[in-house]
């Protein structure tokens, strides 16, 4: 093959991928972690069907509000939002936030333990599913995580860690839950925006 | 007000950069292309370009471009197919669950499941 070939072959094999990631792996992840989302949000409605917990309890209401925002802004979701998400909020703590995960605090004071053992449960499994998803669209995350992976699986047997246990710690370390308060930032921002939002799902 | 505000800027500061990774790596491509065939110039025609890399695509070749061209749009037939299943199916469990919670709130998607037009 002749010089000329082989360059015009590498730029034809770039830009396939390149159509492959943006218009086939990035919407596929896109609807992946609100598919996901959604059997969590499932999950949460039959745990209130089966009378575990009232549909009105602020708890219920407060975590369905939240995975739906989730649901809602997951075309937002990813590693440079992250990282301003951090480097923003570090410098300056917004209060109306910290009003907001106490009142998520004290709303779980007032539920059975075992509600709210279930609860905190799918919140903390909202998290993890954010996290693999920053991971998973980014180019360099995910070559990070796959050189990682077997390290992390000989650490993991050693000190006898579960998966989900693992999943949990990187979600806390990535702090995953600044992308879920901003997605309640623009849900309330729709909220004040909009009066009557056409939805189905 | 304050709060919606803030979130907002940074709203538009990481779409800005969101958009600007994957364009500029578009650009970057076609870029480095155009370099290459522009210091042939002279030497080769665009005729000669073409024949060069048509001409040197192997048989092995051309079937990975297809088996990868084709299954791509497999994929992308196999995700449109799955949005129209959800547009017939999500109606119906939302009226079956607001049965059960009159209060049912939505996650405020179009009926596909996809993100509403213009976000």
């Amino acid at each position: 093959m002749n010089q000329i070939g082989i360059v015009m072959n590498v730029g034809f094999g770039l830009i396939l991928l390149w159509l492959l990631w943006n218009f086939g792996w990035r919407p596929y992840l896109e609807d992946n972690i609100r598919q996901k989302l959604f059997e969590l949000r499932n999950e949460l409605f039959l745990y209130a069907a089966d009378g575990e917990i009232s549909f009105s309890d602020p708890a219920y209401m407060f975590l369905r509000r939240r995975i739906e925002a989730l649901i809602r802004f997951a075309h937002k979701i990813n590693a440079i939002r992250l990282l301003i998400l951090e480097a923003k909020q570090s410098a300056t703590p917004l209060a109306e936030i910290e009003r907001e995960n106490q009142k998520w605090q004290s709303s779980l004071d007032d539920i059975s333990e075992a509600a709210r053992e279930k609860l905190t449960g799918i919140h903390s499994r909202a998290h993890v599913l954010v996290a693999s998803h920053i991971v998973r669209g980014s180019v360099l995350l995910l070559l990070v995580s796959l050189v990682a992976l077997p390290f992390v699986a000989i650490y993991s047997y050693l000190a006898s860690h579960s998966r989900s246990e693992n999943e949990l710690k990187v979600a806390r370390t990535m702090r995953a839950e600044k992308i879920e308060e901003q997605a309640v930032v623009d849900q309330m921002q729709e909220k004040a925006t909009e009066a009557e939002p056409v939805v189905v799902c | 007000m304050e709060l919606l505000l803030r979130f907002r800027r940074l709203d538009i500061v990481a779409d800005a950069v969101r958009l600007l990774i994957p364009w500029g790596s578009a650009v970057a491509i076609v870029g480095l292309l155009a370099f290459m065939v522009s210091r042939l110039a002279g030497k080769m025609t665009l005729a000669q370009i073409g024949m060069s890399f048509f001409g040197d695509i192997r048989v092995s070749q051309a079937v990975a471009y297809m088996f990868g061209i084709l299954g791509g749009g497999y994929g992308l037939l196999e995700r449109r197919l799955r949005h129209r299943k959800t547009k017939n199916m999500a109606g119906h469990m939302a009226e079956l669950e607001k049965k059960i919670d009159p209060g049912r709130t939505s996650s405020g998607l179009d009926p596909k499941g996809t993100t509403r037009k213009g976000e």
